[in-house]
């Protein structure tokens, strides 16, 4: 067999198995977690990273995930000297994390127990929908990070297998549902425990877990070559975007994101000088909340079944400005950078795009993840904290009407059926409808936004991390933008706007409009 | 088998073949003739034919693909949706989620009924069962006018928390029933608390509900009063009057007679845990088969759509005979999931089609050049010609690179089997490998090397195993009802038990066994845990919630939510021991002579009972080809099936 014939079949054969590795860890999480928002929303994911903490193989969930977990994972192994049973979890957002509820556990593969350096390393990444902090959920706008909930630098949460108990007491004394917050971690580990029997199980086919390390490195370069071969039929050129992001930064302007996008050749370079410094209200991306944004950019132009494993972005090169609210730096908040921050990079690297291949790009979609929490008041009820992202209008496209109602590029988490809400919350689901004209008109007409109406049968603690309420998604190539989203309180006969970003008490009969965007349209109508 | 049996009529239709097994006195006739998709009832009876007509007191057991086509092509009933009042979008909404994480332009399947044909209604329940407000005469005949409005062949209602309490949905289906149109419920149907999923189940079964009835009908007429039951996507049958109920429940039914018979082989040959292996043109099943039981998950996927009834546990990976070989972009070799289908099909029909998986198994001798006893020649310079370009691309040989595409399609499918096993706790390497379908036992080995596995059975007949199967599966029935409280569970169980039995004794079941599950949770909570319905269930409750979601609360009260029964039928009084056949035998090994190039050949009929050949070898007969791969025995038991091991 000669060495390329050879080469073509290991690769298929290697992918295979270490794909199935982290598919493995992230089927074993879903089924084992206990809140809706992993098992139902299935808002995790899972991957297999080489010693050095290159990630080599993903279970694809949850696309924020994709770039910035292997930032993480570096930094636990760059901290801490991980020994054989080991589990570190790590949430710091100013070393790899995203936002506070993104919590990563961490497990070393040795091939022998006295090796210092791992064969492999393992991680699963789940969002949890409580990490403590001002407000339940852990997701409102807050001044800082403090304000947002529990951090956790790289810290041995398990040692040879056996949970430490002292580092148990701190992390769930600081949570609200301590039960269920155990319930979950528990469940990463033990999927992490069953990537690593796996692994161990196809080294004993292989030969040993090091030469399957050193093989599986073989797939960074194939990644690489996809992305490369991509991005060669391409036509060259620069183009910019600058989009705003709705609130002041530090000095009190109005916050802007400004990218450059170059394509040369077979590389590609994103330049984000000339964004704003930081923000308040939690609307700050850390630099890999950034980095997987446009991780997901190259990604897309990527043919279908492309590997999702750090050799993809080999020839790209992303520049963020130090200090800028692309690259926040503690103590800055960040729970809306994941969200909301993610999504409008996305669409600015959208609108260069477009600019550079028109015939290719469709217009932004509705650009906001519409976040919002609700939990119990101290005088109510109580009941566990509820988290969701809404689905809104999808962008049109030079061949196509945008898709209505849907979960776009940065994340892709299904919604809570009503039924299940309704067993578990006191509250009741009176709409869930498509937002009538709602749609960017065009040429191609934008997807439509939701309209969810809820009516609280408790006093709740309501909190928004939305975008797209002062500024529209904008259509391109001469198309419409889409509507813009909102949320209303109605008490009685009255209705009152709420701010896009903010928390308010709400009481029992009180009702909850929620309007999401819609997406831009495409070219001008005929 | 019972001894006595009258002759019975196994028949499978596939997208292909129709696939017809004939059991009686006499012994066993399997055959294959063409599907007939336009009028899919003259294939069926054109198989009666091909295996000598209809004898008196002949029973036939059919799995279709009517329903499934139907789906699949989007040629169903105009429906209309009847749902609670602020959820008529819920069809095109869904769980807002997106198909495919990575495109451009984000999308999802389009629903089963057309824009403007969702009807609401001024109703609600709350999630405890209490009827909020219940549907007026006023409504109602308001809700009728509009949906006659929209002229629908099939009716779908689907409330909110209907599953809780279905009055509404009752009175909403008595009311529209006059339209002269089948109506379907969703809690008649599923008790899947998700509106969206069981919506989405009622939807199929009213799309599939008039091409069923009509089938059904041609059948029945076509069969002149023969008793007919329809395999059902749980591995059991039922009367054609249930098809009428629940057609959706037919959907993905031939997989399923593919299981049953594999679990009836494992019950003769004594093996305690077995994965079946059915690798057809364009995917591969696999189901974890242990002991009596086969895997049953709540929920079956039809293309695109997931329904809320019971299916057998398959898993699924688009790899098979038919699937094309690549070499994508970054230089990785490709087994699926495009797939040549039967129309060009594989390079080696001479037809045009592309290089496929059989097109390296017949380059490499794994396959003979002609199929089906000779009837079906393949053409191996097509096939040569069509690899010439991957293998340059590849700068491989024709041969090195056909050995790559076997290995990479044993990796593939592996896949399916680890999801099968490991990914649910299970050590594939304790269990037996059950190859069928056209091109299972050809891959049989080579995948189960991959898994340590150490035992692959390949049955007679592999390529017609689902039509037998439909011999072997059981009657099944079964329903289940919420409860308000656990005063009176006992009596609900009884009545539940009873109509089950009444059921399948209806459908001519002289042996019933039944078994009483309940749904029980901590009192507040919105998930439940199934388990046996026993006098001591709640202390159960507590060790299951333990094991399934990390902690149980033994001082938490617990409150049962629902009770099932689901009952299994069969014709015969005799328990279905048949011959137990010696699962390790002793075998004398037989040596044959091999060509200068590729495995040596044998014909199956060749292989006596104790006699054992050793790999590579080409085992051929009419419906399938079993390869054994160098360092691999293959060993004929009693009852003809095949048995492979790798020499230690």
């Amino acid at each position: 067999m000669t060495s390329r014939a050879g080469q073509a079949i290991e690769l298929a054969l290697l992918r295979e198995l270490l794909e199935s590795v982290a598919d493995e860890m992230a089927t074993v999480c879903m089924r084992t977690a206990v809140s809706p928002n992993i098992k139902e929303r299935r808002d995790l994911s899972a991957a297999v990273f080489d010693g050095a903490g290159r990630m080599v193989a993903h279970a694809a969930h949850i696309p924020v995930h994709l770039g910035a977990m292997p930032l993480s994972v570096r930094t636990v192994l760059g901290t801490i000297a991980l020994g054989p049973g080991d589990v570190a979890l790590i949430n710091d957002p100013y070393a790899g994390g995203t936002h506070l509820p993104d919590i990563t556990a961490v497990l070393p593969v040795f091939a022998h127990p006295r090796e210092r350096t791992p064969a492999f390393v393992l991680g699963v990444r789940a969002h949890h929908a409580d990490v403590g902090g001002a407000v339940p959920g852990s997701m409102a706008p807050q001044g800082d990070v403090f304000a947002e909930g529990l951090r956790i630098p790289p810290l041995r949460w398990m040692r040879a297998g056996v949970e430490d108990r002292d580092v148990t007491a701190l992390l769930f004394a600081n949570m609200r549902d301590p039960d269920e917050r155990h319930a979950d971690l528990a469940a990463q580990a033990g999927a992490l425990r069953r990537g690593r029997r796996r692994l161990e199980h196809i080294a004993e086919r292989e030969g040993s877990l090091s030469a399957l390390a050193t093989k599986s490195r073989v797939l960074l370069a194939y990644a690489t070559r996809i992305a490369r071969a991509a991005l060669h039929e391409l036509p060259d050129g620069t183009e910019t975007a600058e989009l705003p992001l709705e609130v002041p930064d530090v000095h009190g302007d109005p916050a802007v994101i400004r990218l450059a996008l170059t394509k040369r050749g077979s590389r590609l370079e994103v330049d984000f000088d000339g964004t704003s410094p930081p923000v308040g209200l939690g609307m700050n991306a850390t630099e890999a909340v950034t980095h997987s944004a446009v991780y997901y950019f190259l990604r897309c132009l990527c043919p279908p079944g492309t590997p999702a494993n750090d050799g993809l972005m080999d020839g790209v090169h992303v520049r963020v400005p130090a200090g800028s609210l692309l690259a926040a730096d503690a103590p800055h908040p960040v729970a809306g950078g994941n969200v909301e921050t993610s999504q409008r990079i996305v669409d600015a690297l959208w609108l260069a795009a477009g600019s550079l291949w028109p015939g290719r790009m469709p217009a932004p979609g509705s650009g906001s993840m519409s976040n919002w929490t609700f939990g119990p008041v101290a005088d109510g009820p109580s009941f566990p904290t509820y988290y969701e992202t809404l689905p809104g209008g999808g962008g049109a496209g030079p061949a196509w009407d945008g898709a209505d109602a849907i979960q776009q590029h940065m994340t892709n988490t299904r919604s809570t059926p009503t039924e299940a809400l309704e067993a578990r919350w006191p509250v009741r689901v009176e709409r869930m409808t498509r937002r009538p004209d709602s749609g960017g008109p065009g040429r191609h007409v934008g997807g439509t936004g939701l309209l969810r109406e809820i009516r609280f049968l408790a006093p709740a603690q309501v909190a928004c991390l939305m975008t797209r309420h002062d500024e529209a998604p904008p259509g391109v190539a001469g198309g419409g933008p889409g509507a813009r989203g909102g949320v209303r309180l109605v008490r009685g006969a009255h209705a009152q706007r709420l701010e896009a970003r903010g928390a308010v008490r709400l009481e029992a009969g009180d009702l909850l409009r929620i309007e999401t965007p819609g997406g831009g349209g495409w070219g001008a109508r005929v | 088998m019972g001894a006595g049996d009258a002759i019975r009529i196994g028949i499978d239709t596939g997208g292909t073949f129709t696939d017809v097994v004939l059991h009686g006195p006499a012994g066993r006739v399997a055959r294959k003739v063409p599907s007939t998709p336009e009028h899919p009832a003259d294939g069926f009876l054109a198989a009666v034919q091909e295996v000598g007509g209809l004898p008196a007191e002949a029973r036939l057991h059919h799995g279709t693909t009517v329903g499934t086509n139907a789906v699949l092509t989007r040629r169903g009933a105009r429906l209309v949706l009847v749902t609670t009042a602020g959820f008529e979008d819920l069809p095109w909404i869904g769980r807002g989620n997106r198909d495919d994480l990575h495109a451009l332009a984000p999308s999802r399947n389009p629903p089963l009924i057309g824009d403007g044909m969702s009807v609401g209604v001024d109703e609600r329940i709350d999630a405890r069962g209490e009827i909020l407000r219940a549907p007026g005469r006023a409504t109602l005949a308001q809700v009728r006018a509009a949906v006659a409005e929209r002229d629908p062949e099939a009716i779908a209602l689907c409330l909110l928390h209907a599953v809780r309490n279905d009055e509404n949905e009752r009175a909403l289906r008595a009311a529209l029933q006059s339209l002269g149109v089948p109506v379907h419920a969703s809690a008649a149907l599923s008790a899947d608390p998700r509106e969206f999923e069981r919506m989405t189940t009622v939807m199929l079964d009213a799309f599939v509900s008039p091409t069923l009835r009509a089938y059904v009908a041609a059948l029945l007429e076509g069969l002149g009063g023969a008793p007919l039951t329809i395999m059902r996507s749980d591995g059991g049958r039922m009367a054609p009057s249930e098809v009428e109920r629940a057609p959706v429940r037919t959907l993905l039914s031939g997989p399923a007679g593919g299981v049953a018979a594999a679990r009836s082989l494992t019950a003769r040959l004594g093996v305690e845990r077995a994965l079946s292996f059915d690798v057809g043109g364009t995917s591969t099943d696999v189901a974890w088969i242990e002991g009596d039981d086969v895997p049953v998950r709540p929920s079956l996927r039809v293309g695109p759509f997931e329904a809320g009834v019971p299916s057998v546990g398959l898993e699924t990976v688009g790899a098979g005979g038919g699937s094309e070989v690549t070499l994508d972009t970054g230089g990785a070799l490709r087994v699926g999931p495009a797939s040549a289908g039967a129309d060009p099909g594989p390079a080696c029909y001479g037809r045009g089609g592309p290089f496929t998986l059989t097109d390296a198994w017949l380059l490499t001798g794994r396959v003979p050049a002609a199929l089906l006893g000779g009837d079906f020649a393949l053409n191996k310079g097509a096939a040569r010609e069509a690899a010439k370009p991957l293998a340059a691309a590849s700068k491989s040989s024709v041969a090195a690179l056909c050995e790559g595409v076997v290995r990479v399609a044993a990796s593939t499918t592996a896949r399916a089997l680890r999801a099968a096993s490991v990914a649910r706790g299970k050590d594939p390497r304790d269990a037996a490998l059950i190859a069928f379908g056209g091109a299972g036992p050809v891959l049989a080995a080579e995948t189960a090397a991959l898994l340590g596995m150490q035992t692959v059975l390949v049955p007679p007949d592999p390529g017609t195993f689902a039509a037998w199967g439909t011999l072997l599966a059981p009657l099944r029935a079964d329903v289940s009802r919420v409860v308000a409280s656990e005063r009176g569970l006992a009596s609900v169980a009884r009545t539940l038990q009873t109509e089950v039995r009444r059921t399948l004794e209806r459908e001519g079941a002289r042996r019933v066994a039944l078994r009483v599950e309940l749904d029980a949770r901590y009192a507040g909570q919105a998930f439940e845990v199934t388990l046996p319905y026993e006098r001591r269930w709640q202390s159960e409750f507590h060790g299951r919630h333990a094991a399934r979601y990390g902690f149980a609360s033994a001082d938490r009260p617990v409150e049962a939510v629902r009770l099932r029964v689901r009952g299994e039928g069969w014709e015969t009084v005799d328990a279905d021991a048949g011959v137990r056949v010696l699962a390790r035998p002793r075998f004398t090994t037989r040596r044959l002579t091999r060509p200068k190039r590729g495995p040596a050949r044998l014909m199956r009929a060749d292989l006596a009972p104790g006699r054992r050949v050793v790999g590579p070898v080409r085992i051929e007969e009419r419906t399938g080809t079993t390869f054994v791969p160098p360092d691999w025995f293959a060993g004929g038991l009693d009852d003809g099936t095949l048995r492979m091991e790798p020499r230690r």
